[in-house]
């Protein structure tokens, strides 16, 4: 059982060492750091360029560049976890690697893993750039930033998990990318707005707010039930995802 | 697990699709050590059943076993000793041989230093060295043919399953492919399912037959009694030169020999006998004062009763 659940993991890595390697050589990666490194460059530089500049207002500071977290996110999902199980049918490498002996879920979770620690990754880097603007600007950090980014990594874990639910029942990678847009930006919204004019509870619709909430003492923030509802998301999606893979027939 | 003495198992196995039934209740033993060839027109069921036994499809019911275990049980255990071709599989494009090898040998549980030197040995073998660290993602059909006959071979399998290696191959790609698998058929201790639709491939390279149609097997036997159950073999021989009547004499001019005809610039000999009996009769040819370049088994006599099977079946 143990040598079983070690192998299985063994399994896990590989997967994971190869999805991580596809990102690395891809164009993905290049153009998603490019996109990052220009809205880092466009939020730090352009007020100095055409204004007063960032201000020393540590909370401000990091409102500035927290704000932008949850499209980084949903970007990063799109681009790296969206394609990431529907690639294997699109492109047959399914042929390859389904017919060795290899269960779906080490297949499933070798991926999710390494789409979790790219999207991770990423906004690990806008994080500790906003750290670094504050701690020069204003000398200190907003005490909510440290919260904002556990939210931001169970936002993560959550939006990963939406991803492969979709690409598991996508039969091509650009679909599944809408498809993942259209859910977060538009079903979602829409869901929201549609529970709040019937007066009825929308809390547990999956959403990023208290990302940025936290940090501000004056906004209202309820970052544990944020947090449960997060990891509810990317257990229920992902648990979904796993049933409809391992489901899929080639 | 079952213990199960054949290595491949096909037990009621049935495939749906709506009210389309791919495969209906398909029963089959492939023996130890055997190359079974897997006959049928397109739409037979072979590439199905294959997906089915390789883990790439459900069954709607039934079971496909594999070293005696089931493969959508224990898939595991099932794929472990296995090598598998489907169709032309595509490649992570940005990986080489070598690191593709070296995933898959990871999947698998090997050592470092074992893919490293299976890897060098197995890419020899399908004649892709040269081609060891280039990327996969520019690699032809055929390269790619290769290189997945190679990975099959990947961690010395007991099984390999091959779904039409050589389709979509263009002449030369097809010869090489043939050649490799010859290669692997000399191999005594694998046991070898391939699909084909193509009657010379299977009989120059299988020692038995399956044959299926509508998801049904019709036949499943050594390809000598398969051929001997259609009476005669036929026989082509390829004569320096236009063939005389002198020619037709003397190699009508032996006991087996039903009849023997020219036919454009050869000379087509219906045959009663076994591959003994033939290689004996090519031993006499050669004893012969004609010339004679080529002299082979055609697979007509298989192709007869291939058609008339499936004739049947309808």
């Amino acid at each position: 059982m143990v040598s079983s659940f070690s192998d299985d993991m063994r399994q896990v890595k590989a997967v994971a060492k190869n999805e991580i390697r596809k990102f690395i050589r891809g164009r993905k990666l290049a153009i998603f750091l490019g996109l990052i490194a220009l809205v880092l460059f466009m939020i730090t530089v352009l007020p100095y360029v055409l204004g007063d500049g960032l201000g020393d207002n540590p909370i401000a500071i990091a409102g500035t560049y927290i704000g932008f977290v949850d499209l980084f996110v949903l970007l990063a999902s799109v681009f790296f976890s969206a394609t990431s199980l529907v690639s294997e049918f699109e492109e047959r490498t399914a042929l390859i690697l389904f017919t060795k002996p290899i269960k779906k879920s080490s297949i499933f979770l070798g991926k999710f893993l390494a789409a979790f620690v790219i999207v991770f990754m990423f906004i690990l880097i806008y994080y500790v750039a906003a750290v670094v603007v504050s701690l020069v600007l204003a000398g200190t950090v907003a005490s909510g930033v440290l919260t904002s980014a556990a939210l931001a990594l169970l936002y993560i874990f959550s939006m990963v998990g939406v991803s492969f639910m979709i690409s598991a029942i996508s039969k091509k990678g650009s679909t599944a990318s809408i498809m993942v847009i259209v859910f977060v930006l538009l079903v979602l919204s829409i869901a929201s707005g549609v529970l709040q004019m019937s007066d009825l509870p929308d809390w547990w619709i999956l959403s990023a707010t208290d990302i940025f909430h936290v940090i501000d003492p004056l906004k209202s923030s309820e970052p544990l039930r944020s947090a449960v509802v997060m990891v509810a998301w990317g257990v229920i999606t992902s648990a979904v995802g796993y049933v409809l893979f391992k489901r899929k027939d080639f | 697990m079952f213990a199960l003495s054949d290595p491949i198992e096909f037990v009621n196995l049935r495939k749906e699709y709506g009210s389309f039934t791919a495969v209906d209740g398909l029963n089959l033993k492939i023996a130890k050590n055997s190359f079974t060839g897997l006959l049928g027109p397109n739409g037979a069921g072979k590439s199905t059943s294959l997906k089915i036994l390789t883990n790439l499809i459900h069954p709607t019911s039934g079971n496909v076993y594999l070293n005696g275990y089931d493969v959508f049980k224990d898939t595991k255990e099932a794929l472990q000793g296995v090598g598998t071709v489907v169709e032309t599989p595509e490649f992570y494009s940005y990986l080489t041989p070598v690191e593709t090898f070296r995933y898959i040998g990871e999947i698998y549980g090997m050592s470092s230093e074992s893919i490293r030197s299976e890897t060098t040995e197995i890419l020899q073998r399908v004649k892709m060295e040269e081609w060891a660290d280039k990327k996969l993602g520019t690699f032809s059909k055929g390269m790619r043919q290769r290189i997945s006959l190679g990975l099959s071979l990947l961690n010395s399998p007991s099984i390999i399953i091959l779904d039409e290696p050589t389709s979509g191959l263009d002449p030369r790609g097809m010869a090489e492919m043939r050649e490799i698998l010859k290669n692997i058929r000399n191999d005594k201790n694998l046991t070898v399912l391939m699909s084909s639709h193509m009657m010379h491939e299977v009989s120059d390279l299988c020692d038995r037959i399956a044959m299926i149609n509508r998801g049904k097997l019709l036949l499943h036997d050594d390809i000598d009694v398969v051929i001997g159950d259609s009476d005669t073999r036929v026989i082509v021989i390829k004569p320096v030169g236009d063939p005389n009547d002198g020619m037709i004499k003397a190699v009508s001019d032996y006991d087996k020999v039903v009849s023997a005809e020219r036919s454009g610039g050869e000379i087509l000999v219906r045959f009663k006998g076994e591959r003994s009996d033939v290689a004996k009769y090519f031993k006499y040819l050669g004893q012969t004062e004609y010339d004679i370049y080529s002299m082979s088994e055609s697979s007509n006599a298989l192709e007869d009763k291939y058609l008339s099977l499936i004739k049947e079946s309808r």
